[in-house]
């Protein structure tokens, strides 16, 4: 994550205990797994080019060690895809700190991974994300508040899988945290998220990493959601083989072909037409279609259809009987309201329709 | 063996001498599958609701003096469905009462199949937080939740369930209860005794399941609130437990509207930073400044209460029914006066 924003990010975070039983021998506790992944976590900082009126921006988060040949995988809140390749340091708990190569960059899976000098590391496997269920009992890691650098350990916090959902339009006015750019399936972790965590891990009860820890956390929920490890382990494997897969070009999604017609309801090419839609129950129209008789009538989006030939109108339902109950070229007597205005009765000579 | 058993069992490999520690693969996958069961039997029964209503703002916690702007938090609903949870084949839905407060236009209910069929508000509880809504039967298949037996104890797990922001996949966040019988008018949305317990709840939470790892009934969600009037709330949440619901489920079933009852008040406020119980303001129009109480007075009783601080005074009235006289002892000046107050009604419940 970007330094500036820790303090703010601190202030929103929803903050958790730790849930770590007593270290009593025969007592089965959470200590096997932070002892087998703490030592594969790294904490990263870096520098990308100056961006919106900011200077040169310095970013720091978690990584985690993925192979034994030193890979690191990390988030694109981390180590941006822009980021100055020779500006990269990464460091395990108490070590020295480390250059680390910039492999490649997702901004589309907010991922990013490095790789460390040549030499053998202790490394997290790879779970399956896709086992998790609600009730699972996972972890985070990491450099919560930059404890690696300050306080030369690993942030550690337990927790359960509390939800599986999108980050989608739903939450899109809402992110909190304006780099995250990944959009699609999360698993939601009640295991608290803090600055700093974003880029490590998600561990399950055996010690492998099944998801990796966004800030994308939204005002419904506010609780931390990974970006779960069965999408990314596609682009992790080209990755690890050294084949530098980057995204997908953006393209504009094309608007979906109109549905196919049911073949068994016949098409009534004399039906009556106003060009008028409605959403809700109220007949309030919703939209007027370009150069229809509505539009001709100057109707708008919002105008309730109050009466149609002197019957009141109380739905959709009922407005579309009455113009049925008419031929193409009649003329209809159609009271609206726009507005809070008072209402006004027009005559529209329905039209054909189009097809 | 059933899931009570396997979580038996579980808990013997987890918690108990055994020498496991080593082994996490072992500990704590047996506790998480007992989680994992207990959320799925539960999940089953618990449903998504979305509410057109025109929403009234619901007055100020207790805890903020009475007139003032209701706290943002308090009044906060969420973009995304509600949750509720169906309780017999008939088709009724508890639900909280805050998720239904106000106009209703429509209620849609959604299953977790994703289907949507329409609900009808029946009755309301206000001062348990609590309604209840009602599908047709043969609109769609229903599973019923069962019902706990019994209140659970201080520390037993629980799991708080919900169908928010994502019907068909749902949440379950893990917890224990903290406490049972509490009865607070101040801070809780629930106003006779409920539960208090851990798990993390959010905005769509409210009117969920709280389950135990039977995946049974131990209460519904109450009206969510994230912040403490002191600042982030530490994770806390109430349910209006099983027993209160069946206390009213009949009413409820009748259609009836069951409104909170009048609160006491005396119209007093501390002076702040004051070691001793100090009144530093009266509320124009209430009891206290009718019965002639004055800024300044120094208490030392009420009624038979010797009061030592300003909890010993509010919890007295607390107790007490508007209409009820309370004779407070002060200290003016130089004087001992025994002041006879009749209560008025708390504005603004």
């Amino acid at each position: 994550m970007r330094f500036l924003s820790s303090a703010v990010l601190a202030a929103v975070i929803v903050a958790g205990a730790v849930g770590t039983a007593v270290a009593d021998p025969g007592v089965a506790t959470h200590e096997p797994v932070v002892d087998k992944v703490s030592p594969a976590i790294v904490s990263i900082a870096c520098k990308s080019p100056p961006r919106k009126n900011m200077g040169e921006m310095g970013w720091f988060g978690t990584g985690t060690v993925i192979s034994e040949d030193g890979a690191i995988l990390t988030s694109t809140t981390v180590v941006p895809t822009d980021v100055k390749p020779d500006s990269i340091e990464v460091s395990f708990a108490r070590g020295k700190k480390i250059k680390a190569e910039f492999v490649c960059a997702s901004a589309e899976l907010e991922i990013a991974m490095l790789r460390l000098p040549k030499g053998k590391y202790p490394w997290v496997p790879m779970g399956d994300s896709k086992t998790l269920k609600l009730g699972h009992v996972v972890y985070t890691f990491g450099n919560c508040q930059n404890v690696m650098e300050n306080d030369d350990q690993v942030a550690f916090a337990q927790g359960e899988v509390s939800g599986f959902y999108k980050i989608s339009d739903v939450f899109e006015d809402k992110a909190w945290y304006e780099w995250c750019t990944y959009k699609g399936d999360v698993v939601e972790t009640t295991a608290p998220l803090n600055p700093g965590v974003d880029g490590g891990p998600l561990i399950d009860c055996h010690g492998r990493l099944v998801g990796i820890m966004s800030l994308s956390y939204n005002e419904t929920r506010w609780l931390g959601v990974a970006v779960p490890q069965h999408i990314l382990a596609d682009r992790i494997g080209h990755w690890l083989k050294g084949e530098a897969v980057k995204d997908a070009p953006k393209v504009t999604p094309k608007k979906p072909d109109p549905l196919p017609k049911d073949p068994d309801v016949e098409e009534d090419e004399d039906a009556p037409y106003l060009g008028v839609s409605f959403e809700a129950d109220e007949p309030v129209i919703a939209s007027v279609a370009k150069g229809s008789p509505a539009a001709k009538a100057k109707l708008e989006a919002g105008d309730r259809i109050v009466k149609i030939d002197g019957k009141d109108m109380k739905s959709p339902a009922g407005v579309a009987k009455a113009i049925k109950s008419h031929k193409p070229g009649d003329v209809i007597e159609l009271t609206v309201q726009h507005g809070e205005k008072e209402t006004t009765t027009l005559k529209i000579k329905l039209g054909y329709q189009p097809m | 063996m059933n899931r009570f058993h396997a979580f038996l069992a579980a808990c013997a490999l987890a918690f108990p001498a055994v020498a496991r520690a080593d082994d996490p693969d072992t500990s704590w996958q047996k506790v998480q599958e007992a989680f994992a069961s207990a959320i799925e039997t539960g999940h089953k029964s618990t449903v998504g609701l979305e509410v057109k209503a025109d929403f009234r703002t619901p007055p100020p916690p207790m805890n903020l003096e009475p007139g003032a702007a209701s706290d943002p938090n308090y009044t906060k609903r969420p973009s995304t469905p509600t949750s509720g949870v169906v309780i017999d084949k008939e088709g009724d839905i508890l639900t909280s009462f805050f998720n239904v407060d106000g106009k209703v236009k429509k209620i849609t209910v959604i299953f977790p199949d994703g289907k949507s069929v329409e609900g009808k508000l029946l009755g309301v509880d206000e001062s348990k937080d609590l309604a209840l809504i009602k599908v047709d039967p043969k609109a769609h298949d229903l599973s019923p939740i069962e019902w706990a037996e019994e209140q659970p104890a201080v520390g037993a797990f629980v799991m708080a369930l919900g169908r928010s922001p994502e019907p068909t996949s749902g949440t379950a966040t893990r917890g224990i209860v903290s406490a049972v019988d509490r009865v607070d008018q101040m801070y809780n949305s629930i106003w006779e005794q409920s539960i208090q317990f851990d798990a993390k709840t959010n905005y769509g939470n409210s009117g969920g399941p709280v389950i135990d790892l039977h995946g049974r009934l131990v209460g519904t969600v109450a009206h969510v609130r994230l912040q403490s009037p002191w600042g982030q709330n530490s994770g806390i949440s109430f349910c209006t437990p099983g027993w209160k619901i069946k206390e009213v489920l009949a009413d409820l079933k009748a259609g009836k509207r069951l409104g909170k009852p009048k609160l006491p008040f005396l119209g007093v406020g501390p002076k702040e930073g004051a070691g001793t119980v100090i009144i530093g303001s009266i509320s124009p129009g209430t009891a206290a400044e009718k019965a002639g109480l004055l800024p300044g007075d120094l208490v030392l009783q009420i009624d038979e209460i010797k009061v030592k601080d300003w909890a010993d005074f509010t919890n007295y009235i607390k107790k007490k029914k508007p209409g009820d006289t309370v004779t407070v002892k002060v200290t003016r000046g130089e004087e001992t006066l025994d002041i006879q107050a009749v209560l008025g009604e708390r504005p603004n419940n």
